[in-house]
C-alpha cells in the first residue's frame, strides 16, 4: 500500500487546518509526496515552484479562493496539464459551473468524502494500481 | 287608540260641514230641478275625501248628502234615495279610481288621468244621475217631460264636480311648504293671474261685444298650455279652479259665450268646455311634470354616476398596483397612477396605444419575451388568468422585476380585453435571493465541521489495532479534535438559529430594568480564562453615574459576549482591552478597544454581513462562524442604537455602540436569542 503512490507529488490547498493535516497525513502513508498550502496564493506559489503532478482544492478560501488559483495556473504553459480536483463543501450550481470552467477534471464535495476514498480516486486518475 | 278615534271624528265632522255648505251653494245654482243643479261641487269633495282619507268615511257622505237633500225637496224616502245615489256614486267612483286609475296618484300619469275622467267623470255620475233622476221621477218631483234634461243635468253637474273640483283637493292633499320660491317664478305667476284675469274679462266679462256670442273662449287655451309648461300641477289645476269659478260668475251674470236661453244650459255648456279644457290641461301639465321628473332623476343620476366615477378614479388612484386595461384589439383604455409611477409613462401617453409598444417585458436573462409568450397574448387565445414574473421596462429603459397577472375580460363567451395588474417584487427576489444564499453557506459552514468529524473518525476506524501506524497520541489528538468540533457545531446551530430569528423578525425582545456595567462585568468574569491565558491586561472604565436601562439582559449579554469575545481572539498576547461605558448626549456610549490585530482597510461594513470574515481573522481562527458580529447589528437595531468601528490593521480596533437611555421596546416573539457557550 506505500508504494502505491510511487513518490508522485501531491499538492493540497486547504485553509482548514484540521483537514489539511489529516487529507495530507492519509496520502503521505499512501506513498505521496504531499505538498500543503493554506490559502491560495500560498497555493499558488507551491505550484509553480513544485509542478505537482495533482492538485486537490478547496474553493472558500482567504486571500485567493481556489477556482481563482486554479484559472491563475493554467495560464503558465508548463502546468496547463496538471490535473485539479475541486474539493468544497460549496455544491451550488454556480460554484460546479465555475469549477467546470475553470478546467478542473473533478468535482467532489467533501463531506461525501473519507481520505481513503480520496486517495483512491486520485491513484486512479494517475494511472497508478492500488 | 282614543286619538285616533277623535282626529277620526273631528275630520269627519270637517268634511260633513265642508260637504254641506258646498251642496246648500251648488243648490242656489239649480235652474232646472231643485235637486239637479248644474255645478254639484259635492260629488267632488264626496271624491276626494273617500280617496284621501279612506273608505270608512262613506257614512259621513251618506249624512251630509241627506242633510242637503232634507231641506231641498220631497219626502224622507226620496232624500234618502238621492243620498243613496250620492253615496253610491262617491264610493263606486272612488273604488274604480283606486282599482284602474292609481288612486290619489291618479295625476301623475296622463294615462290614469284619462282613466280617472272616464271611471269617475263618466260612468259614477251616470250611475248616481240615474238613480237620483228615476228617483225624482218615481216620488214625482220632477216633470216627467223635463226627465232627459234633468239627468243630463245630474250628470254634467256631478261631472264637474268630479272632474273640477276632486283634482284640485287630491293634488293639494300631497302640499307642503316649498323650501324656496324663486323670485322669477314669483313675478310670473303673478303675471299668469293679471293674464288669468285679462283672458276672463275678454270672454267673460262686461265688455263692448259682450252677448254678441264671439266664440273666444278659445284664448283659454295658450293660458292653460302656460300654466301646465311652466307651473307645476298644483298652481295649475288652481288656476283651472279659479277661471272656472269666475267663468261660472261671468256665465251667471249674462256674459260670455255660453250664455243662451237658460242659466241651466248655459252653465252645462260651461262645465262642458271646462271640464274638457281642465282635463287637456291637467293631462298637459302632468306629462311635462312626469318628464321634469326625469330630467331631475336623470340629473342626479349622472350626478351619482359622476361621484362614483370619482370614487372609483380614487379609488384606482389608490391601488398600489399597477393596473392597465385594455380593449379586444389589446389596445390601452385605462391604466392607473401606480401605473404611471412604477413605469414613468403619462396616461395620455399611453392611452389607445398597443399593450406590447408600451409594457416591454424580459427575462431574467435580459432576453425580451417574444410575442408568443406574452401574458396578454396567452389571455387573449387561452381565456385564462395568466400570472409571470418578468422584469418589466420603464419608458427611460431601467428595469424592475414585477409579479404580473393578466386576466381576460369575459363578457358572454368572448374575450373583450384583458386586465394586467403588477407589482414590484424586487425586495421579495432580494430576499429569496439572501435566503437561497444563507442557505447555501450555512450548508457549507455546517458541512466543514462535519467533514472534519467523519476523516477523523475514519481514520480511527481505519487505524484500529495498528499502534504502531498511529501512536496513542494521535488517537487522543484525534479524538480531541472530534470534541471540539462538535462544540463548534453546536455553537454554529445556535447562531444560525439566531440569525435566522433575526431575518425572519421573530426575534423576541423581553426588557428588564438593568444595568449594561453589570452584565459587561459578569461577561468579563466568564471570559477571564481566556483573558489569563493570553496574559491580556483588562480596563474597565464606567461612569459612576449610569441610569438603569429597560433592555433585554440576554441580548445586552450576547453583544457583549460578542464583542469581547473578538477582542480577546484577536489580540496577541501581553495586549490590552479597554471596556467602557459613558452618557453622551440622550444615550450609552459603549466602546471596546484592544490593541489586536485590526480589521484590514475596505472591509468597512461587511463586517456586519453574515459569514463575513476577514483574511486575517481566518488566520488566526479558523474555525469562526462570521455570524457574530451580524447578530450584535441586529440587537443594536433592536435598541434603535448605532454601531461602528475603528480600526488600523496590527495596531488594533475600537468597536463604538449606541444604545438609547429610552431602551428597548417589548416585542412578543417566538423566542429570544440562544447564548452559545463556547
Amino acid at each position: 500500500m506505500q508504494k502505491t503512490g510511487s513518490g508522485k507529488k501531491i499538492l493540497i490547498v486547504e485553509d482548514e487546518a484540521n483537514l489539511l493535516d489529516v487529507l495530507g497525513d492519509e496520502f503521505t502513508v499512501s506513498g505521496f509526496e504531499v505538498f500543503k498550502a493554506h490559502d491560495g496564493e500560498e497555493g499558488y506559489k507551491l505550484a509553480l515552484e513544485k509542478h505537482p503532478d495533482l492538485i486537490l482544492i478547496d474553493v472558500l478560501m482567504p486571500k485567493m479562493d481556489g477556482i481563482t488559483m486554479f484559472k491563475n495556473l493554467r495560464k503558465h504553459e508548463a502546468l496547463k496539464n496538471i490535473p485539479g480536483i475541486i474539493l468544497t463543501n460549496l455544491n451550488d450550481t454556480q460554484t460546479i459551473q465555475d469549477a467546470i470552467e475553470s478546467g478542473a477534471y473533478d468535482f467532489l464535495v467533501k463531506s461525501d468524502w473519507e481520505p481513503k476514498s480520496l486517495v483512491k480516486r486520485v491513484q486512479e486518475k494517475l494511472g497508478l494500481n492500488s | 287608540m282614543k286619538n285616533h278615534l277623535a282626529k277620526n271624528i273631528a275630520i269627519g265632522l270637517v268634511l260633513l260641514v265642508v260637504y254641506v255648505v258646498a251642496g246648500k251653494l251648488g243648490l242656489k245654482l239649480a235652474f232646472v230641478n231643485a235637486s239637479a243643479t248644474a255645478v254639484w261641487a259635492p260629488t267632488g269633495i264626496a271624491l276626494a275625501a273617500l280617496l284621501l282619507l279612506g273608505f270608512r268615511f262613506w257614512p259621513v257622505i251618506f249624512l251630509g248628502a241627506f242633510l242637503v237633500n232634507l231641506t231641498t225637496a220631497g219626502s224622507a224616502l226620496t232624500s234618502f234615495s238621492i243620498e243613496l245615489g250620492n253615496t253610491f256614486e262617491a264610493t263606486i267612483g272612488a273604488y274604480l279610481v283606486t282599482r284602474f286609475a292609481g288612486g290619489k296618484q291618479a295625476f301623475e300619469q296622463p294615462r290614469d288621468i284619462f282613466k280617472f275622467a272616464a271611471l269617475a267623470g263618466i260612468v259614477s255620475t251616470a250611475i248616481a244621475a240615474t238613480i237620483g233622476t228615476l228617483t225624482l221621477a218615481l216620488g214625482n218631483l220632477a216633470d216627467i217631460g223635463q226627465i232627459d234634461k234633468i239627468w243630463l243635468t245630474w250628470w254634467l253637474g256631478d261631472m264637474g264636480g268630479a272632474l273640477l273640483v276632486a283634482p284640485f283637493l287630491i293634488i293639494w292633499s300631497s302640499f307642503t311648504w316649498p323650501k324656496k320660491i324663486r323670485a322669477g317664478k314669483f313675478f310670473e305667476m303673478i303675471l299668469f293671474l293679471i293674464m288669468l284675469i285679462l283672458v276672463y274679462q275678454i270672454i267673460f266679462g262686461k265688455t263692448p261685444w259682450a252677448g254678441r256670442h264671439y266664440p273666444l273662449d278659445f284664448l283659454l287655451v295658450p293660458l292653460m298650455l302656460w300654466a301646465a309648461l311652466r307651473f307645476s300641477r298644483r298652481q295649475t289645476v288652481t288656476a283651472i279652479l279659479i277661471f272656472a269659478a269666475l267663468a261660472i260668475w261671468g256665465t251667471l251674470q249674462g256674459f260670455g259665450p255660453f250664455t243662451s236661453g237658460s242659466f241651466d244650459t248655459s252653465l252645462l255648456l260651461l262645465q262642458a268646455f271646462l271640464v274638457t279644457v281642465g282635463m287637456g290641461t291637467l293631462t298637459v301639465s302632468s306629462l311635462i311634470t312626469r318628464q321634469q321628473e326625469l330630467q331631475d332623476n336623470l340629473i342626479s343620476y349622472n350626478q351619482q354616476l359622476d361621484q362614483e366615477k370619482i370614487k372609483d378614479e380614487a379609488l384606482l388612484a389608490s391601488i398600489g398596483e399597477g393596473i392597465v386595461a385594455t380593449d379586444e384589439a389589446g389596445k390601452i383604455i385605462l391604466i392607473n397612477k401606480s401605473f404611471e409611477d412604477l413605469l414613468g409613462w403619462k396616461e395620455q401617453q399611453v392611452l389607445g396605444k398597443h399593450t406590447l409598444d408600451i409594457l416591454k417585458m424580459q427575462d431574467e436573462q435580459g432576453r425580451n419575451i417574444p410575442e408568443k409568450q406574452r401574458p396578454l397574448i396567452q389571455a387573449f387565445s387561452s381565456g385564462k388568468k395568466i400570472i409571470v414574473n418578468y422584469y418589466l421596462l420603464r419608458k427611460d429603459k431601467t428595469k424592475f422585476f414585477a409579479t404580473i397577472t393578466t386576466t381576460p375580460i369575459v363578457l358572454g363567451g368572448k374575450v373583450i380585453g384583458v386586465i394586467k395588474i403588477f407589482r414590484d417584487i424586487s425586495k421579495e427576489k432580494e430576499i429569496d435571493k439572501a435566503k437561497s444564499e444563507f442557505v447555501s453557506l450555512a450548508s457549507h459552514q455546517l458541512r466543514t465541521p462535519l467533514t472534519v468529524i467523519k476523516w477523523h473518525s475514519s481514520r480511527l476506524l481505519d487505524n484500529w489495532g495498528k499502534r504502531k501506524a498511529f501512536s496513542s497520541e494521535a488517537r487522543k489528538k484525534s479524538i480531541q479534535e472530534i470534541y471540539d468540533t462538535d462544540q463548534r457545531m453546536l455553537d454554529l446551530v445556535t447562531a444560525i438559529l439566531n440569525v435566522s430569528k433575526i431575518d425572519l423578525g421573530t426575534l423576541a425582545v423581553e426588557p428588564e430594568n438593568i444595568r449594561l456595567e453589570n452584565i459587561a462585568e459578569d461577561v468579563l468574569k466568564e471570559l477571564r480564562l481566556g483573558i489569563q491565558g493570553k496574559e491580556l491586561k483588562v480596563k474597565k472604565q464606567f461612569s459612576p453615574n449610569l441610569p438603569r436601562v429597560l433592555a433585554d439582559p440576554k441580548l445586552i449579554r450576547i453583544l457583549f459576549q460578542n464583542l469581547l469575545t473578538n477582542s480577546i481572539k484577536y489580540t496577541p498576547k501581553g495586549g490590552q482591552i479597554t471596556c467602557s461605558i459613558a452618557l453622551k448626549d440622550k444615550n450609552f456610549l459603549i466602546s471596546v478597544v484592544d490593541t489586536g490585530i485590526g480589521i484590514p482597510a475596505g472591509n468597512g461594513k461587511r463586517v456586519f454581513e453574515k459569514f463575513f470574515r476577514t483574511d486575517t481573522a481566518r488566520n488566526i481562527d479558523p474555525n469562526g462562524n462570521g455570524l457574530g458580529m451580524y447578530i450584535v447589528k441586529a440587537i443594536v437595531d433592536v435598541a434603535g442604537g448605532k454601531i461602528w468601528f475603528e480600526s488600523k490593521e496590527n495596531q488594533g480596533t475600537t468597536f463604538y455602540v449606541i444604545i438609547p437611555l429610552s431602551g428597548m421596546k417589548e416585542k412578543t416573539g417566538v423566542k429570544g436569542l440562544a447564548e452559545s457557550y463556547s
